[in-house]
């Protein structure tokens, strides 16, 4: 049922009073008309406005009653929370209501049923019924009599003329005597105008006044010729009266009343109450029998309305205690479904202090507590993403790290199994990266040369030892690669073994220049050996030349050749000299802004003079910016190269320099390409180490220094074969000068 | 240029003694020192005409 609105509600009511008292009011006028419409309406009205009352209030309670049950049904329908208990529990009461009170009711009705039936048993309505017949018959019997002897008295009157004026004395004894003679209370005799002629009363009568202002109608009548009789309550109880005319003697129509006699026959009080009585008693029982049914309905209906009182009472007593149970429950619900949608702040009214209030209380501190839980939550989670960030950020700050640099990293867990390796150790060992992980540490370094790295994690492992270090020498096809390897143990808080990391430093490099290094130092200390002893053998040789004069030309001859031969060789020693003195002791690196072409036109220029039939040709980029170089350095690079690329044709042929520039790497190249024969495969390992040379004089640094030269720019050099024949030299700086690496 | 004095400056004595060979020949006078502080101290001896200072 839909919920109304407390004004609705209290204006729905006052209709429905107003309605049951406009029923009221017609139920009665109807029940009149049709139950009894001859009984006196004063009763009746509160008997029939009773029973109308107790029906109407009766149908009122059932409809209260069965619209909250209705309801309840309803709510349990629909689900509504609670509604499944309170059904129960109203239902329980219910139950538990209706038999003892249906018991009752069917016992009391029955009882009343009984009760009333027994009211009216013939044998009741009998006895009631004769005894009227009795006190009737005793009434009319003494009328009879005093009729009887009210016409006995007429006649002896008549016959003896006893109504003359002159024998009123014999009237007074006649009437004395006669009303003693026949028990007579009252006697009494009027003239035929009406007026008392006599009158004998019995002493129980004296307080009596007969008649008040002359003859009643009764006497009237009875003057008229009729006999009548009436019945006349006293004080001191009835007098049952007989008039009768006094006629003359003359029979036919000369018949005149001449007066008339009145009998009166007493009937004591109690005699008279009790006849009374009789007849009200019947007569109340006749009134009552109609009403019987009525009245049994008026307390069977009050039976049914008490108990229905009862029953409605205890529903709506259920009711209530339902209510009071499911109130907080609905809200406890309505609770958890606002908790579970999220809303942590919802808080339920605490009511009273029983445990539904309890629990109610917890159900608070419950949500309350899950508010901090969830504030914390976040507050945890906010942290964890911060932290997460963070370790993201290292993560990748660290592969970055590792990725970028030259140094080899691998990590091993526990078992052994590689965990991380960097680009610079897959390109070391030539294994794929993503290949390489999750594989045993035997597995991906195998190999004979390899094995010593197993080795020296082991050795690593130790309990005291943290890292070792060896030195690797390992064959990349025709070249070697040194390296440094180093292993350190990782542990875990416990001191147990958590994995390895190996670390490979390159130091091909670093040993190739340390040889160069040395390599110099030797260079420069034999150059400084050798060039000392030859300058004294060449002037001792020119010497020679120029003062010996022999005697004859034979002799002449041969000094004058073999000194040539002496300066000469002489002469080629030094030259040789000077080219190492030159790698040993560079000069210093002094770079500045240098637009690089003019100097390799000069170069150029030096040649084309030099080998008129050399086909050397220059090609410049137009976009060449300045590069920050050695001028000299560079000529130096430039002019090596040409050199042996001249050398390579022969002195005639093709020559070709370059220079190009690559805005996208900040790069630019310097090449020198040659139409010779090329350079072997095998000979290009040791190309640009010292000491290596095809030429017949001169000591193969050429190609070193211009190594030296690109290195110390940051630069690069690199050779490769030349299209359709030949060779092709690149050396490649960066426009942005980086710092070199190794010390000129 | 006869008896123009020469002045020789190298460590290396044999360089000095070919040098100084080959001038004497030619017929000037030398003076071979084997130091700079030496080659300071003869040049104010004897302001030389040329000096031959460590050639190589």
């Amino acid at each position: 049922m839909p919920l109304l609105s407390e004004q609705n509600r209290r204006k729905r009511n006052l209709v429905i009073i107003a309605a049951f008292l406009v029923l009221i009011g017609g139920a009665t006028v109807f029940d009149l008309g049709i139950f009894a419409p001859e009984l006196p309406v004063a009763s009746n009205i509160v008997i029939f406005a009773l029973f109308n009352l107790n029906l109407i209030v009766f149908l009122l309670l059932l409809l209260l009653l069965f619209r909250n049950l209705v309801k309840v049904w309803f709510e349990r329908k629909q689900q509504v929370i609670g509604a499944r208990f309170k059904a129960k529990l109203v239902l329980a009461f219910l139950l538990l209501s209706v038999t003892p009170a249906a018991l009752i009711f069917v016992i009391a009705s029955n009882f009343i049923n009984k009760s009333i039936e027994g009211w009216f048993k013939p044998q009741v309505e009998r006895p009631l019924d004769q005894a009227l017949a009795v006190a009737q018959t005793y009434y009319n019997q003494l009328e009879r009599t005093a009729v009887r002897h009210g016409q006995h008295i007429a006649r002896v009157i008549a016959r003896d003329g006893l109504l003359a004026e002159d024998r009123r004395d014999a009237l007074a004894a006649f009437l004395v005597e006669q009303q003693d003679l026949l028990s007579i209370s009252a006697l009494t005799v009027y003239t035929a105008a009406g007026q008392e002629l006599a009158n004998v009363k019995d002493p129980v009568l004296s307080d009596v006044i007969m008649r008040e202002g002359g003859p009643g109608a009764e006497v009237k009548r009875g003057l008229a010729g009729q006999e009548v009789t009436t019945v006349r309550e006293l004080a001191t109880g009835d007098l049952i009266e007989a008039v009768t005319p006094i006629w003359s003697a003359a029979r036919g129509p000369d018949r005149k009343v001449l007066g008339a006699v009145v009998v009166g026959s007493h009937v004591t009080e109690r005699l008279e109450q009790k006849v009374r009585g009789i007849s009200t008693a019947f007569r109340e029982y006749k009134q009552l029998k109609l009403l019987k049914n009525p009245i049994k309905g008026i307390y069977i209906l009050l039976f049914l309305l008490m108990t229905l009182i009862v029953v409605f009472s205890f529903t709506w007593f259920g009711l209530h205690l339902a209510r009071g149970i499911t109130g907080p429950i609905e809200q406890l619900a309505e609770g958890t479904r606002e908790v579970a949608a999220g809303n942590l702040a919802y808080k339920v009214e605490k009511r009273g202090d029983d445990e539904i209030a309890v629990l109610v209380e917890s159900f608070n501190r419950m949500t309350d507590d899950l508010l901090q839980s969830k504030h914390r939550l976040e507050e945890a989670y906010i942290d964890l993403q911060d932290k997460h960030t963070e370790l993201e950020d290292r993560r990748r700050y660290i592969e970055t790290v590792l990725e970028a640099v030259t140094t080899g990293v691998v990590s091993f867990d526990a078992l052994g199994r590689v965990t991380t390796i960097n680009r610079a150790a897959a390109r070391m060992f030539g294994i794929a990266e993503t290949a390489a992980v999750g594989r045993l540490l035997e597995e991906v370094f195998a190999g004979a040369e390899l094995r010593e790295i197993v080795t020296l994690v082991q050795r690593a492992r130790r309990p005291r030892a943290g890292s070792a270090a060896i030195e690797l020498h390992l064959r990349r096809g025709n070249a070697s690669l040194a390296l440094l390897a180093a292993a350190t143990a990782l542990r875990a808080e416990n001191g147990e073994y958590a994995g390895a990391v190996l670390v490979f430093d390159d130091l091909t490099e670093l040993l190739t220049a340390q040889r160069l290094a040395a390599w110099r130092e030797v260079a420069q200390r034999i150059a400084h050996e050798i060039k000392n002893p030859l300058t004294p053998i060449q002037l001792s040789a020119q010497r020679l030349r120029r003062r010996m004069a022999p005697h004859d030309a034979d002799e002449q001859k041969l000094v004058q050749e073999c000194t040539e031969t002496i300066i000469q060789e002489v002469d080629g020693l030094r030259r040789l000299v000077d080219e190492f003195s030159r790698f040993a002791r560079m000069p210093a690196f002094v770079p500045k802004p240098s637009d690089v072409r003019p100097i390799v036109e000069s170069v150029a220029a030096l040649y084309r003079e030099s080998h008129p039939a050399l086909a050397l040709t220059t090609r410049h980029a137009a976009d060449l910016p300045l590069l920050e170089v050695d001028p000299d350095h560079i000529k130096r690079a430039v002019l090596n190269l040409v050199d042996n690329a001249v050398e390579a044709v022969g002195g005639t042929g093709e020559v070709l320099v370059e220079t190009h520039f690559l805005p996208g790497s900040a790069r630019v190249r310097l090449v020198v390409s040659d139409t010779g024969p090329g350079i072997p495969q095998e000979a290009r390992a040791k190309l640009f180490l010292p000491h290596f040379s095809t030429k017949v004089t001169g000591m193969g640094l050429g190609l070193p220094i211009v190594k030296e030269i690109a290195s110390e720019h940051g630069g690069t050099v690199s050779l490769e074969d030349n299209e359709p024949r030949g060779s092709r030299f690149t050396i490649e700086l960066p426009v942005a000068r980086t710092p070199a690496t190794v010390e000129a | 240029m006869a008896n123009e004095h020469i002045l020789i400056v190298d460590d290396e004595k044999a360089i000095q003694k070919a040098l100084r060979g080959v001038l004497e020949d030619e017929g000037y006078r030398v003076t071979a020192v084997g130091s700079g502080s030496e080659a300071l101290k003869a040049i104010t001896e004897e302001l030389p005409d040329v000096v031959f200072l460590d050639i190589w």
